[in-house]
């Protein structure tokens, strides 16, 4: 790459060329301020708060959307660009409320903080914050909201849909002046839009509101925690902002990579926690509970069985191994055949994915799935399964096949080195016939193969687990009273398996043990209850697509999961004379639920979601109008 | 999809449109045109229409007919009139012509049409600066250099 001199205040730096002279000045740490420019987003150049000087052409220039050349010189802070940046503010304010003390964004809004540092510092022609100027445009949502008057028309909100989630669902309604932000259609929360609450974050004011959120608190007095989302396989950069007992809101990083499963569904977290361990319904304390726990297990280890969830971290996983008793999971059922038919997975560079030129994806829809993948999937895709979702915003070329034929249309329209997509939809023997053509056409056809599974750490149980029985294989021992105890992790079950099958199967159990974040469901109808911590209350590692990640605490609760278990095992002997080895399911029987993920239900966390719900209901009848 | 509103003779000239432009989105604004001409309002369902058949985001094409004031959005009304305000036209007394347009439909300016015969909108520049104040309705430019109110009554009778 050529190499070019700038001189910034000063100070030279040495770039590549075609970098711009806000790329360049953030090199050395120099705060140009900014509106519409986003590091992801493409130039738009259309608010002029980046204004720098070019001292050889001896005129102020925009800094996002000016590329360096050689021996340039640029001050960033001369008095020409003060009197520019006090002037371009001095016109914002001249059509904004200024109603930062009852404004959402306060704290964190580009305009006031630019605005403190090179505003004029009065208001020259001052609206109030009861004096609209312009009309409004009510979006109709329960969960986003747009105040005309203090939008600075940067434009990114609609940029960042159509760029980053590409479901095209903001446009401009009128122009210049008079712009509002629209909604495609009406109302918004059945429009195409995503909620994956994008526009929110990445708008520079208070001009689109997080409902929600919404006069709850106050941005500077909450704790931010970056962590990356446990909700599916990719593992997404995220902020958690809290008090420490409770959630406000699950935002994006600069990444611009969230969807709505934690945007919306953060408030599954708060609501219905376990708190304390039960036996029998009654509290008791953790101490009773887990000896009981390992008494069961130590009288009878051989009759007692284990279903793990793959929304355990791998230090859980790692230690549930040590507990030498059969574990299950439903992973046996889907992920395990198709690795099994795969042989040795290794998941590609994520890198390489976002700048492939043709995508397959087979089976479920991965909008549904893992929604953030799609974010960089902007070159030719082929959609091959049983309807167009919400996918079709991607303008797929769709390819309508059902079951096996789904795999046998992949043969025919796969091309020398396409990336290949899948997250959901084969079972058993399928599942492992597709991992054998995706291996095949990994080697003949270079093709890279995504594997990203619709829950967050199926590769981690994989990883961590020594022994992993069949699932239905366990569960039919139930039945035939060869296993009577069984310690579940979390509600995958219920999820997976028949209400009157999994009827008949407690009803079989002497012992039923549940390790759940939620007082209800499930827990209802456990002998044995102890709350469990999930990805927000325990930090933990997980084996995503993209490589181990690291979920930190952002709650702190009295336990941990990982002593939990370490407890149990002081009561307990282990003395595995089990065999390692993986043992995948072939054969699917009827019982088995063939769970389908949705952008709603994605699990039993986002089941318990009442944004997601109460959004479900209304955006249906999207998917099969449009 | 079933098209309602793009009718066979549209898709015709769109099908003509797509073979001839290089980018499919410059399809967009000739699209709106054979569809306002036919419909004098463009309303959702024809966006929504347009959007499916050529395979182009809502979004852009409902950008483009809030951007242009020659695309009108659904007001109401048989007939649709447009008033010029920039400043030739304001020089020559636009704000009279339309007062006059007011008073002689009862309608108020850049508003949903009460009685569904005029709407009546203020416009950037129509090109036709040489008879300022100028004005349309629907798609006959006329000359607004001597109207009165007589004459104004008298082509306004030819819109029912
Ligand atoms: S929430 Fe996401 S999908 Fe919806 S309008 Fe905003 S950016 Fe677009
Ligand atoms: S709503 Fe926010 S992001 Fe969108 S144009 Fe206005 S200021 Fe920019
Ligand atoms: S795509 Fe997956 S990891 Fe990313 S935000 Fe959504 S649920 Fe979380
Ligand atoms: S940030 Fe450069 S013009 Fe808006
Ligand atoms: S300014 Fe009115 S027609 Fe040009």
């Amino acid at each position: 790459m050529e190499k070019v001199t700038v001189k910034i205040d000063g100070i030279e730096v040495q770039v590549d060329k075609g970098t711009t002279v806000l790329e360049a000045a953030k090199k050395i740490n120099k705060l140009i301020p900014t509106f519409c420019y986003h590091e992801k987003l493409p130039i738009f150049g259309g608010c002029r708060m980046c204004l720098v000087y070019d001292v050889k052409s001896k005129r102020s220039i925009i800094a996002c959307g000016s590329y360096v050349y050689d021996g340039m010189e640029i001050e960033t802070e001369n008095q020409q660009i003060l009197n520019d940046r006090k002037f371009i503010l001095e016109m914002l304010f001249t059509r904004h409320p200024l109603d930062c003390p009852i404004c959402d964004k306060a704290g964190e809004c580009d305009l006031q903080n630019w605005g403190t540092y090179w505003g004029p510092q009065n208001n020259v022609l001052p609206i109030t914050p009861f004096e609209k100027i312009r009309p409004e445009d009510d979006w109709e949502s329960d969960y986003l909201e747009y105040v005309s008057n203090r939008c600075v028309l940067c434009i990114k909100c609609v940029s960042v849909c159509d760029n980053i989630n590409q479901s095209h669902s903001l446009f401009q309604l009128e122009r210049g002046f008079e712009t509002l932000i629209s909604p495609v259609t009406k109302p918004m929360d059945s429009s195409s839009c995503e909620m994956c609450g994008l526009c929110v974050d990445i708008c520079p004011v208070g001009a689109i509101l997080f409902k929600p959120f919404k006069y709850n608190a106050r941005p500077w007095l909450l704790n931010e925690t970056f962590t990356h989302c446990s909700l599916c396989s990719l593992g997404c950069p995220v902020v958690i902002d809290h008090d420490g007992k409770k959630i406000y809101r699950i935002r994006s990083t600069a990444e611009l990579e969230i969807c709505a499963k934690p945007y919306l569904g953060y408030d599954a977290y708060n609501t219905n926690r376990l708190k304390n361990p039960k036996i029998q319904g009654k509290d008791v304390s953790f101490d009773n509970a887990l000896e009981f726990i390992g008494q069961i297990i130590s009288q009878n280890p051989s009759k007692t069985a284990l279903v793990v969830s793959p929304y355990l971290s791998n230090e859980v996983l790692e230690k549930i191994n040590k507990l030498g008793i059969t574990t299950t999971s439903i992973i046996t059922l889907d992920l395990l055949p198709l690795l099994e038919g795969f042989g040795d997975y290794n998941p590609p560079d994520f890198e390489e994915i976002k700048n492939a030129e043709h995508y397959v994806v087979i089976g479920d829809d991965i909008t549904d799935t893992n929604p953030v993948i799609t974010y960089y999937m902007k070159k030719r895709v082929v959609y091959i399964g049983e309807q167009l979702g919400r996918i079709k915003k991607l303008y797929p070329n769709f390819i309508q096949a059902e079951g096996r034929g789904i795999i046998e249309k992949l043969k025919e329209n796969v091309e020398e080195g396409s990336v290949i997509v899948y997250s959901s939809y084969f079972f058993g023997e399928d599942a492992k016939y597709l991992g054998e053509v995706l291996r095949k056409l990994q080697e003949e056809k270079n093709c890279k193969v995504v594997i990203v599974p619709p829950y967050p750490n199926g590769f981690g149980i994989v990883n961590n687990l020594k022994r992993i029985s069949s699932f239905v294989k366990t569960l039919d021992k139930i039945l035939s009273g060869e296993i009577e105890n069984l310690v579940m992790f979390g509600e995958e079950i219920s999820l997976f398996v028949e209400e009157e099958k999994l009827k008949e199967i407690f009803s079989k159990l002497k012992n039923k043990v549940l390790f759940t974040p939620f007082d209800d469901g499930l827990a209802l109808v456990c002998d044995v209850v102890i709350p469990l911590n999930t990805w927000v209350e325990e930090d933990g590692n997980y084996d995503f697509f993209t490589g181990q990640k690291k979920s930190k605490t952002s709650i702190k609760n009295s336990f941990k999961n990982t002593e939990i278990i370490d407890k149990i095992l002081k009561h307990i002997n282990p003395t595995s004379n089990l065999i390692e080895g993986f043992e995948s399911d072939c054969t699917i029987p009827e019982w088995i639920n063939r769970f389908k993920t949705n952008i709603w239900d994605a699990s039993y966390f986002s089941l318990r979601s009442e944004n997601l719900t109460n959004w479900k209901i209304k955006n249906q009848e999207v998917l099969n109008e449009r | 999809m079933q098209y309602t509103y793009l009718t066979e003779d549209i898709r015709q000239k769109i099908d003509k449109y797509l073979n001839t432009f290089p980018v499919k989105e410059q399809v967009i604004i000739q699209a709106l045109h054979l569809i306002y001409s036919k419909y004098r309002d463009i309303e959702l369902p024809h966006m929504e229409e347009l959007s499916n058949y050529i395979q182009v985001p809502l979004n852009q094409i409902e950008g483009i007919v809030h951007f242009y004031d020659m695309f009108r959005v659904k007001r109401n009304a048989r007939h649709h009139i447009r008033v010029c305000k920039n400043l030739p036209c304001h020089i020559m007394g636009c704000k009279k012509l339309l007062e006059l347009f007011e008073k002689l439909t009862n309608e108020k300016a850049n508003e949903e049409s009460k009685h569904g015969r005029f709407y009546i909108e203020t416009v950037e520049c129509i090109g036709a600066c040489s008879v300022a104040p100028a004005f349309m309705i629907d798609d006959d430019l006329y000359d607004g250099t001597k109207i009165t109110e007589e004459k104004l009554n008298e082509i306004l009778s030819k819109y029912t």
